[in-house]
Parts: structure tokens; sequence; C-alpha cells
């Protein structure tokens, strides 16, 4: 069966197994790629949290890759990309067929099947730059040769592939936060849902039988505190709250803020039909070819903008916010050099100055007679 | 003079929706073949232990015709298993299918990109008016016993993990490891780490029977029943599987096929692992095949 649905992020309507039925409200995260450092805090967070069982020795449900050479599971984004065939952008939409247009008779979603070494190199191509450095090459932005770590949860899509590839109708999306989850009771373990997601955000457990994914870390989400590969990013790179569609955006929402109001955050792979919903700050000195490819045509004004963080107070105050707190800041305000994080009912949350405060100590402390001298 | 003319429009109104995608896939289409499955009766003990004896063999065999399963998405897009022989015999309580097929590969394995082999005999519950085959339809169920390769191997004692990675490293084995008893504590903090056990999925390798009973009304619509009594055993052999199933004629379980009014309808459907057949990705029969059951 397939239904007329509309996509914001591929700007038209395209067809989906379900209608239309979007969630009261969406989970949604943005990730400033700029700011990442690869130490993999998020993966191991995520890991000692949720996937230290029997039969999830291979899992990641969070994990980070270099960008070009490096995937997990191995080759997934060449082997999605390469499926779906040329991937056009129209002036203001995406004219290519989705995941789900492209599916072949007899099939809901366009998919293939993983092989089981995939997943056995978690961090494979970590840190290799896209070339060879030239003789006599400097540094300019972007980068002659360059690489990016690309951080990577399920995206809890609006339109999830593997929920439309069920056939036990096992998965689930949850009316109160748009979650994505797989009712472990009912999974039988058909695996059609891992071969579905473009993203191959689903993993099968031996042990259990069954295909086990992300969970958002929906008790802390449910007591409004971050997810633990938000709370515990050493990088400060990760913003979460909640989504709205653009026509509803609201400027003091800081998803909303980075995805509709400045633009500077996309979403992975928009072409790709699910409509995901963790969003990118792409990085700078990457190759926007690639970048576009990625994110999408909306790339160079993005990366312009985030260039001009600097004179955009507002900006740069929420970009600041960014790993403050381990509460979801739901809204946000910039005053006098300050950004302050509140919760949705308006109580504040953290704050932090615009610019970092610096104090000069006088050469000599009058009260104890003594000259300050660094001896060391 | 209005009547005349809402009533052709109405028609015409549900006959273009009979057109639609939702009307047909609701549509249900009942087919019932020539063929006929009896059921040999034999006092005393059935043989289900070992589906090779030649105390089934040497039964008279139908041989039934399977193709790819066509009307839910997501299909089976090419043939694998086409055909199967059928054997059937009963003792007035219990009644036994014999199953055999060729197959050049014994696909028990559980892992990412690894499916089992499987076969699945089917009733109606009404056995007067049977539904659409191939997973009832609404209000109208019928019952399943699917055999798997891969229950049978995990219920043998096979672990996946261990068959598929056998230098693995897991964290909290400690508390498992040889010489350390694992409290009862402990073993509830393990259980826990395993959302599907802890809920109790009864697809957990190890803890499903070997052949599980099954209630559906419609590909949405497909429950492990409560109470499982079915029994069976498979063996693969030179490139064959031989495969035993067997039931009571009567149990009191309302989500349970009767057969004891000596006839009802039967179907099959078979999945080969390594075409990665698995759940609607089967080879099924063409219709129902009227069931006789001697007495
Ligand atoms: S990223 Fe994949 S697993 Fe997650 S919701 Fe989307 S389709 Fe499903
Ligand atoms: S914890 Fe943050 S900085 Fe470290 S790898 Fe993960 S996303 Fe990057």
């Amino acid at each position: 069966m397939s239904h007329e649905v509309f996509n914001w992020q591929i700007n038209r309507k395209m067809t989906y197994w379900y209608p239309e039925h979007r969630p009261r409200r969406q989970f949604a995260g943005v990730f400033d790629i700029n700011k990442c450092i690869a130490c993999q805090t998020c993966s191991l967070a995520c890991k000692t949290t949720w996937t230290s069982g029997k039969g999830q020795e291979l899992m990641f449900w969070n994990s980070v890759e270099t960008k070009p050479w490096g995937s997990y599971p191995t080759g997934w984004d060449v082997k999605a990309l390469s499926l779906l065939g040329p991937q056009k952008w129209g002036a203001d939409e995406y004219v290519g067929a989705t995941v789900f247009e492209a599916a072949p008779k007899g099939e809901r979603v366009l998919q293939y099947q993983p092989e089981d070494m995939d997943w056995c190199n978690v961090n494979l191509g970590e840190d290799e730059c896209s070339g060879m450095i030239e003789k006599g090459a400097y540094l300019k932005i972007p980068h002659a040769v360059w690489f990016f770590y690309l951080q990577r949860i399920c995206n809890h899509c609006t339109y999830p592939a593997c929920l439309a590839a069920c056939p036990r109708g096992a998965i689930y999306k949850r009316p109160e936060d748009g979650v994505v989850l797989i009712d472990q009771k009912n999974c039988n373990g058909h695996r059609e849902c891992m071969k579905a997601c473009p993203y191959k955000r689903i993993f099968f457990n031996v042990v259990t039988g069954t295909s086990e994914k992300c969970i958002a870390c929906y008790p802390s989400l449910e007591s409004g505190k971050s997810n633990r590969c938000f709370e515990t990013c050493i990088g400060k790179i990760r913003l979460q709250g909640w989504i709205n569609t653009p026509e509803k955006a609201q400027e003091d929402n800081p998803v909303d803020f980075l995805v509709h109001i400045r633009k500077v955050a996309l979403p992975l792979y928009p072409q790709f039909g699910t409509e995901p919903n963790i969003y990118y700050i792409p990085p700078k000195q990457a190759d926007p070819v690639f970048l576009r490819q990625m994110f999408g045509p909306g790339v160079d004004k993005a990366i312009a903008t985030y260039k001009n963080a600097k004179d955009d107070p507002e900006l740069l105050g929420l970009l600041l916010l960014q790993g403050s707190s381990d509460r979801i800041i739901e809204r946000f305000k910039v005053k006098d050099g300050t950004a302050i994080g509140y919760t949705a009912k308006g109580a504040e949350i953290v704050r932090v100055p615009l610019k970092e405060p610096l104090y000069v100590r006088p050469y000599k402390d009058v009260a104890l007679d003594v000259f300050r001298h660094n001896v060391t | 003079m209005q009547r005349k003319i809402i009533f052709p429009i109405l028609t015409v109104l549900l006959l273009l929706w009979y057109c639609t995608p939702e009307a047909s896939a609701q549509k249900k289409e009942v087919k019932i073949l020539p063929e006929k499955i009896v059921s040999k009766f034999q006092s005393g003990v059935l043989q289900l232990t070992d589906p090779t004896s030649s105390l089934w063999l040497n039964l008279p065999a139908n041989t039934v015709k399977l193709i790819p399963q066509d009307v839910q998405e997501p299909k089976l897009a090419q043939p694998a298993i086409t055909s199967l022989k059928v054997r059937s015999v009963n003792n007035g309580t219990w009644i036994a299918f014999h199953i055999e097929w060729e197959d050049a590969t014994e696909d028990f394995n559980l892992r990412a990109d690894r499916y089992s082999d499987g076969v699945a005999v089917e009733f109606p519950l009404n056995p007067k008016q049977p539904p659409d085959h191939r997973m009832g339809s609404e209000k109208e169920p019928i019952h399943l016993l699917l055999w798997k390769a891969s229950q049978q191997k995990a219920k043998e004692g096979t672990s996946f993990l261990a068959l598929n990675y056998p230098n693995r490293w897991s964290d909290y084995s400690p508390y498992e490891l040889p010489g350390s008893a694992v409290s009862p504590a402990r073993a509830a903090d393990i259980k826990n780490l395993l959302p599907a056990v802890a809920l109790g999925n009864p697809i957990v390798p190890g803890t499903a029977p070997v052949v599980e009973e099954i209630y559906a009304e419609t590909w949405n619509k497909v429950l492990v029943q409560e109470d499982q009594d079915a029994k069976g055993k498979g063996t693969w052999k030179d490139g064959r599987w031989y495969v035993v199933i067997a039931r009571p004629l009567f149990t009191p379980d309302p989500q349970d096929a009767p057969l004891d009014g000596g006839s009802s309808y039967v179907s099959f459907a078979c999945w080969d692992g390594v075409k990665a057949n698995q759940g609607p990705r089967k080879m099924v029969t063409e219709g129902w095949l009227a069931l006789e059951i001697g007495k």
C-alpha cells in the first residue's frame, strides 16, 4: 500500500507505506561536525549503557566514522547511494527518487542485504584523509586534502524505512516524542528493517534472534535529560531538542533556530526520503561537492552562515549553549552578551557568556606584599 | 426519482473503491486445489523422532507444488523450493505430516546475513469455510505449525554466538566463567541485558519449541500461541530435508484448528535459508488441499 505524504526536507510530496502521521513532538539533534574530535566518548557512553549484553558485541548504536573513507557498517553510504542511482535536486526540490519511490515491484523499500562482516570493523578508515598531500601544499579553506568525522545514531526518521519494511508491524514511532522503537516482544527477527534502513542503523542480535536499534535513551528523554551520547560529548558538539515542521518553526526553539531559521544545520542524505531528525552543521574545511551530496543543496549557505557566527550573537550564543548542560534546552535567549537556556516552561537551566571573561591580576599583591611571579 | 439517481451513483463509487489498492489488498482469494492429502490411520505410537525412518519413507507420498508468495510485500522475487513430498498418518489422537524436499544446503545458522530453512503446515480454523490460505483473513483465522532449522539447532544446544564468533569477548562474561557460579541476582541482570528474553519473546533461539504454533488473521495479526502442543523434528541428509510435524487432532485451545471432524484443508509454506527466504519471502502452495483424516 502506498500513501502520499509531505516531506519538507525534499520539499515535495512522496509516497510512503503508511499515511502521514506526525508525532505530537519530534525528538531531534544537531551535531556540529566542525567541533568533533573523534574521541568516541559518545560511542562508549552508549555502548556501556545499552549494548553490553550478549549478542551485542558488534553493535554500536552510536558510532563516529571518518569521511570520506570510513564507514560503519562498512560501505553503508556508498552502497545505498549507488543503489539509488543519480540523485538530482531541482531549483527548490529534490527531483530524484526516494528509497520508497525507487522500491522494485514486490518490495516496500529499496534495500540491500548487508554482510555480517560489515559490522566487524567499527572504525575502519579512521583519520584517513581524502588524498595525498602534495609537496608545497599550504593551508586554505576548504582544505585541498581533507577529512572530517561523521557522528551517527538512528535518525528517528519521520518516515522510517525500517518501520515501513517490517512485515510484522513490530516497529513503532512513539506519538509523544517521535522515537522509533522495535518492540522486542514482537520482533520476529525477519531483518527486513535492517535491509531497508538506508542509514543501516538496525543491528541483529544472534542471542535473542531479534533486531535492535538506538532507543534515543527514552528513559532520560522522558525526564527532560539529554541522551547519553549528547550528555557525554567532550567536544560539546551536540544539541538535543525538539523540531517543528518549517511552517511552525519557533525562533526561540534551539533546533528550529539552527535548522529552520538560520538553516545552518542540515539533514544527512535527505534524498533518501525518510526525513531524518539528526541535523549536521557541515564541516567548513571539506570539499563542498562531497558535502552537497551528503547534506543537499543548502550546504554552501549553511557554511557561510556558520562562518559568520562571530557577527551573529544569537547563533554564536546558541552554539555556545551546545553541550553546556545535561538538561534538554527547549528555549533560549541571547541578551547582553549572555546566552541563556531554559526548560519548556521557562525555568533557567544554564547561562554562558558570549565572550570568556578575562581577569588580569595586578602584578603586585598589596595585601601580602609580594610580587606575582610565575616561578615554575 | 432521486432514488433512481443515487443508487447508480453509489454503485459506481463502490466499484471505483473496489479498484483502489486498499480494497484489492483486502480482497481475499480462496483457492481449493484438486489434490487431496489422505492421512492414513495407524494405531499405536507415531514415529516422530526419526524422519528418515523407512516407516515414513515407505508410505505413499503426494507431490505438492509451491509458488513464490506474491500477494503481500515483501514478496519472494525468485522461486526457491518448488515442490514438497508430503505424507500423513494419524492414530486417532495425533496427526503427523512428513515433509520431504530437495535442498542442497542445510541452513540453520542465524546472524545478520544468514537465514534458516523452514517449513509450515497450515489449517483453517473453520474447516467448512477456509479463508485466503496465505495468512487467513480478518475474523477468518488460520493455524500454522512452523518448523525452523535454527530453532531446532538452538534447542539441541547450538549457540549462534559461539558458532559465528568463537573468539568474541563480552565484558560481562566473567560472571559466567567456568568455576564461578552465576548467582540468581546476576542471572536476572544478565537476562535484563537481553530485552527480548526479559519480555519473553517466543522467537528467542533455544526458548521456542521446535515446532511453533501460530495463529494468524491477516499478515499484520500473527500471534504465537500461548498453548504450544505441537512436536516435530527435521533431519538434513544428502541434500534433502526430512521433517515431521505433529499435533493433537483436537485440543480445547480455541486458537487451534479442529481436525477431529474427519476432514479439513491443509496448505504448506517453505523457506530456503540460502536464498534469504524469511517471513513473507516464502514459497507457498497455490491454495488449500483437501485433507481427509482416515479412521
Ligand atoms: S535511521 Fe534507520 S533505523 Fe533509524 S528510524 Fe530511520 S530508517 Fe529507522
Ligand atoms: S563525544 Fe563528541 S567529540 Fe567525542 S567523538 Fe563523540 S561526538 Fe565527537
